[in-house]
């Protein structure tokens, strides 16, 4: 749905480029999270995506067609919703989709009311979007991202300022997208988020990939090969995963008293994110 | 295009209205109007009321464009418009046209407490509508230069006074015909005419004929500018 080849931008007035040789593929009904620091290149190469910066080296192919090729009507197959609230904030929250929805072909729009009902926002629909909290104003952002019924959405930071009953929602109804074949890319900071929701991860730091691939593939391949074992008593062992069901070390453990937990020791993302690129990821 | 134009024409009525830019016009429309009734029976007023509804649609058509845009920018509206299946053309001229309508009306709400109905309307109107188109273009030009309404604000003072400057001809202070080659020229005498008949019916042709171009010029320019240096800086 989505190929990048040998992506590099330099912007007009810079000496050095932002964005080297990026290449990833992202498959139909795929959620693809992309990590990094600020300043990586990850808002760069979404305004490439989004078609709003030109002028870069490399391939970029959308839908089956060069991204160059594409006219107005991309934004008929794209929804982004974007990490800071942006709406005309004297409109209702309802004027405010209507005005958006007035750019897209009718048939494809879903009903406002039930957009509003989705991510709990009905009883503030016909309120000043200034009287919006941050959260309320992002739950808004992400249903004008979907609400024309785009194959591809992009969403920056889609819970940023949510609580965790609405962040919770934003992801369900990610999934169920996902669900319905959507093509999804996330851009994020958060690692819970990415893990909840990616299929595959890139990391990005100084306008190069680092690595790309399953949260639990990476998490796998940067963790130890090893389960801790704590008993009621908490006394805890660890013991290697390679032969776990032939060690007598193991098996005298657990008969000695009431097992609580057995955990395998993957790393956490942000763990991988430090070991790949050297950083931590600062929201 | 039309019919999204259309559309997109209505909802920037909502947007003024609800940042009460109509509300202020329509008031300010109402106090120039009585202050027109007061002095209608002083003598012939016609070239004072030019001079003042001269003033209405090019600070209309000049300072409500710069605020619509700012207070879009600020908002971060203008960056999720750059993401909609709609021609950046269709959302400017929207914006022009539904200001200069605004404009239109006001000019005329002026003009009727003096001259009743007793002018030549539809050649008002165009002239109006001209002022209003320019100095919109001029707007947007100052934008693309401008980070906020204050320094915007400034920028065009310059180009209000150099555009009335054609106001010393009109008075017969100077006779000075590089004046006439200023944009507003032609719209100025369409509105000049509607209320003293001096041009023939030609003329009144050439003359709106000769606005339509300097609009057309103007808006290449300024449009082009706007795109790059204000939305293309918009993050």
């Amino acid at each position: 749905m989505i190929a990048v080849k040998n992506l590099s931008f330099t912007y007009p007035k810079g000496t050095q480029p932002v964005l080297q040789n990026l290449n990833f593929e992202i498959s139909k009904g795929e959620i693809f999270g992309f990590l990094g620091p600020s300043g990586a290149g990850k808002s760069t190469t979404q305004q490439i995506l989004y078609k709003l910066l030109t002028g870069y080296e490399g391939d970029v192919n959308i839908g089956g067609k060069s991204l160059d090729d594409w006219g107005k009507d991309y934004y008929e197959t794209i929804g982004v919703g974007f990490e800071l609230p942006n709406h005309y904030l004297k409109l209702t929250g309802r004027e405010n989709l209507e005005l958006f929805a007035s750019f897209y072909a009718k048939a494809r729009l879903a009903d406002i009311n039930t957009l509003f009902e989705s991510v709990g926002l009905e009883d503030s629909i016909d309120k000043p979007v200034s009287d919006y909290s941050k959260g309320m104003k992002m739950r808004l952002n992400f249903i004008r991202a979907i609400m024309h019924n785009p194959d591809i959405l992009f969403f920056d930071e889609p819970t940023s300022g949510m609580d965790p009953v609405n962040a919770h929602i934003i992801k369900e109804i990610i999934l169920d997208l996902k669900k319905q074949g959507k093509t999804i890319f996330i851009t994020t900071h958060s690692m819970s988020t990415a893990d909840q929701l990616c299929d595959r991860i890139a990391f990005i730091v100084d306008g190069s990939l680092r690595v790309t691939d399953t949260p639990k593939a990476l998490k796998h391949a940067h963790g130890q090969n090893q389960v801790i074992v704590e008993l009621e008593s908490l006394e805890r062992q660890t013991f290697s995963l390679e032969g776990l069901g032939q060690n007598s070390g193991f098996i005298e453990f657990i008969k000695q008293g009431e097992v609580s937990r057995i955990n395998s020791m993957d790393a956490t993302l942000e763990e991988v994110f430090i070991k790949v690129t050297g950083k931590a990821l600062k929201s | 295009m039309m019919k999204q134009l259309a559309v997109q024409m209505k909802w920037q009525f909502l947007i003024l209205h609800k940042n009460n830019l109509i509300n202020v016009s329509i008031a300010l429309t109402v106090v120039y109007g009585l202050i027109f009734w007061g002095l209608k029976d002083l003598g012939d007023l016609s070239k004072i009321l030019t001079l003042l509804i001269f003033n209405d649609p090019a600070l209309i058509g000049l300072l409500f464009v710069g605020l619509a845009y700012i207070m879009e920018k600020n908002q971060g509206v203008t960056y999720a418009l750059r993401v909609l299946p709609v021609h950046f053309h269709t959302q400017l001229l929207a914006r022009m046209f539904s200001l200069s309508i605004i404009g239109m009306l006001c000019a005329f709400g002026m003009a009727v407490p003096v001259m009743l109905l007793n002018f030549n309307i539809p050649v008002f109107l165009m002239g109006v509508l001209g002022i209003c188109l320019i100095f919109s273009c001029i707007g947007i030009w100052v934008l693309s230069y401008s980070s906020e309404f204050l320094v915007f604000m400034l920028k065009c003072i310059p180009f209000l006074l150099i555009c009335s400057l054609i106001f010393l001809n009109y008075f017969g202070v100077t006779d000075i015909w590089l004046f006439n080659l200023l944009p507003v020229n032609s719209s100025l005498k369409l509105i000049s005419h509607s209320f003293t008949p001096e041009l023939s019916s030609p003329e009144i042709i050439l003359h709106s004929v000769i606005s339509l171009a300097w609009f057309i010029a103007l808006y290449f320019i300024s449009s082009r500018t706007f795109k790059t240096r204000f939305l293309g800086a918009t993050h």
